[in-house]
């Protein structure tokens, strides 16, 4: 089996980000990170092959110079091989950008001879939180998809995957091509160990750009504002909607609201 | 910082960063109240390979450059110091035998290491601490075998050890030079481990007698030679001095972090305590503490790549950051005020940790004998 992983850099979230003199985010002293859903997803493929005794599994990111220490700290951790796609096209993009960037880079790779049974992808990058890049793609290259993620297992010809929903999760059968996209599941991503940590500095970095990409105009980001930080709320989630109609009265009449 | 490793090792002191803050640091304050061994995170830790950092690749270690070395021991004490010395005491007995041993002891004390088990070194007694040579514990040759009698006190891993360096005297009346150093594997019929201690600080490691009865080794597990057993256990201490020292600035490093946090958000006098000069002064010479115990322990790291003589500079390194550590943490107390005094703040330990480094791998006082010794000569 072989699986992809999309993976992206993002500054470092749990740092306060600030606006700069010309309102745009002032990321420079703000440590550059692997998005922690790709990182789940990395672990959730890692755990798979692991299962399974076989499999191989690349990690591929958008990005510049910056962007070798994500792969190389996803190589730490499970991934066996990395690429990295460059351009000008690459720079300020958008989800949709984003996503054609990758469809074309990743079908450049299929033309070649080579074959994902799973591309993994974050839900959602913790920077832009746009939530469409492995949508996006998936519905590009024609795979059947399945978002959010929170555990898989090979199964039959495909993978059983359990998605998470409002109220909990159910299980996915979805066929090999396809594409899944990755949220938080009840275990954390592996340490890497020291040794893996050094042994990924002498590994290979591929580089899959294309010469030109056809990425299509889409919405820009024009100004920025920083909300203030949401006060901490109270969650009402009892057994049913009676009972939980009946916490809220309960605490508004304690309050004196009502 | 004075730690100026490789640029490429960046990345392993950033994840082991990451570790010691997400797994150590917050999850040993409960192992510091009940007193019990946290195998959890020593096995995580092991995975990640914290006990492989000094053993060299010839091996199977990661043979870490010094520096960096220095730089990540100081993380894991900045997390919890009994945690850093655990690995510390298991590095003492390494070097022991990398010093001195044969290339048989050495394979196989990092092969006990390589299964995930600290190895302890065994020198002080009941009535022999900075007198080692006092120590009554004897090793009696026997055909092919060594026979150890004796007891070995406040022997760090003593409980959790794979492997031991045992001092003990082949020949009596003639003082340190009848002391002899050899490798107990953990096991050996007559070995066993007295109860653990009740500390009051590093409560996350253990420390425990160990005691030899009619103990049976082959004669080939003596380290170097009969007689060389203090001159052994003396270079080991110089090394350990050092890795002491950048355990210390963690100490000193963590008493800085928590004052500046602290100091920051509370207010008195209608403004942050920060903002007082007198307080900011204490930062400040904490600050300087820690930095000038790294540039001590660094220099030491130098001079070792040198294969320069470093034991003056170790137990200046040493006594100095013991002693810092003791300023430091006692000075974070006293910007927490109150709060500091109380176990629900995170200052107090690190003064109940602090305190031992002016005792264990050399007391301050023995740590100065030698730097006197050094300066002033015969």
């Amino acid at each position: 089996m072989n699986y992809l992983v999309c993976v992206k850099q993002v500054p470092d979230d749990s740092v306060l980000v600030t606006l700069d003199a010309d309102g745009s985010p002032d990321l420079q002293s703000i440590d550059l990170t692997v998005n922690a859903f790709d990182t789940y997803a990395l672990e959730m493929i890692t755990r798979v092959r692991e299962k399974q005794g076989e499999g191989e599994i690349t990690v591929l990111t958008v990005g510049g110079e910056t962007a070798v220490s994500a792969l190389r700290s996803c190589l730490s951790v499970g991934a066996d091989k990395a690429a990295r796609v460059w351009n000008a096209a690459c720079e300020h993009t958008n989800a949709k950008a984003m996503s054609e960037i990758l469809y074309q880079t990743i079908s450049k790779q299929l033309e070649d001879g080579r074959k994902f049974d799973a591309i993994l992808c974050g839900l959602e990058s913790t920077d832009t939180m746009s939530g469409q890049v492995g949508a996006r793609l998936a519905e590009k290259l024609g795979y059947a998809l399945v978002t959010g993620a929170v555990s898989m297992e090979a199964f039959e010809d495909g993978f059983k995957v359990e998605q998470e929903t409002e109220n909990g999760s159910r299980v996915l059968k979805v066929e090999r091509p396809c594409v899944i996209t990755v949220s938080k599941p009840n275990y954390d991503p592996r340490y890497p160990t020291l040794k893996s940590k050094m042994a990924a500095r002498k590994m290979p970095i591929e580089d899959w750009t294309l010469d030109s990409y056809q990425v299509t105009e889409n919405a820009a980001a024009r100004s920025f504002e920083v909300l203030p930080q949401k006060e901490g709320g109270q969650k009402i989630m009892e057994e049913d909607v009676a009972c939980s109609v009946q916490k809220a009265i309960a605490i508004m009449v304690e309050d004196k609201v009502l | 910082m004075a730690y100026l490793f490789p640029e490429e090792d960046r990345d392993l002191y950033e994840s082991v960063k990451e570790f010691c803050e997400k797994e150590v640091k917050e999850q040993c304050k409960e192992f510091d109240k009940t007193g019990e061994w946290p195998s959890k995170i020593y096995d995580m830790a092991m995975d990640m390979g914290l006990h492989m950092m000094e053993v060299p690749e010839a091996y199977g270690g990661l043979e870490l450059n010094r520096t960096t070395n220095l730089a990540l021991v100081e993380l894991m004490a900045a997390a919890d110091a009994g945690f850093a010395t655990s690995f510390n005491a298991s590095s003492l007995a390494l070097n022991a035998i990398l010093i001195s041993g044969s290339e048989e002891l050495k394979h196989r004390a990092c092969k006990i290491l390589e299964e995930k088990k600290f190895g302890a070194f065994a020198l002080t007694e009941s009535d022999a601490g900075s007198d080692a040579g006092a120590g009554k514990t004897v090793a009696v040759r026997d055909g092919d075998s060594y026979v150890l009698n004796g007891r070995k006190c406040f022997i760090t891993n003593g409980g959790v050890a794979g492997f031991y360096v045992v001092t003990a005297m082949t020949k009596k009346g003639v003082g340190v030079s009848g002391m002899s150093a050899f490798f107990v594997e953990a096991g050996t019929p007559g070995l066993s481990t007295g109860a653990e201690e009740n500390k009051l600080g590093i409560r996350t490691s253990n420390t425990c007698d160990v005691v030899l009865d009619n103990c049976r080794i082959p004669a080939e597990n003596l380290i170097g030679k009969e007689g060389e057993g203090f001159k052994i256990a003396m270079k080991t201490l110089d090394h350990g001095r050092v890795l002491c020292a950048c355990a210390a600035a963690g100490i000193i490093q963590r008493s800085i972090d928590e004052s500046v946090a602290y100091a920051k958000e509370r207010i008195a006098f209608g403004k942050p305590l920060i903002k007082n000069q007198a307080l900011s002064f204490k930062i400040a010479d904490m600050a300087i503490k820690a930095e000038t115990s790294r540039q001590m322990a660094a220099h030491c790291a130098a001079l070792m790549d040198r294969g320069m003589p470093y034991s003056k500079e170790a137990a200046m390194a040493k006594a100095f950051a013991a002693d810092g550590a003791m300023f430091a943490a006692s000075e974070a107390i006293q910007i927490f005020g109150g709060y500091g005094y109380i176990h629900e703040y995170p200052v107090e330990k690190l003064l109940r940790d602090a305190k031992i480094f002016q005792i264990y791998e050399g007391t301050c006082e023995i740590c100065r004998m030698v730097v006197a010794g050094a300066v002033i000569g015969r």
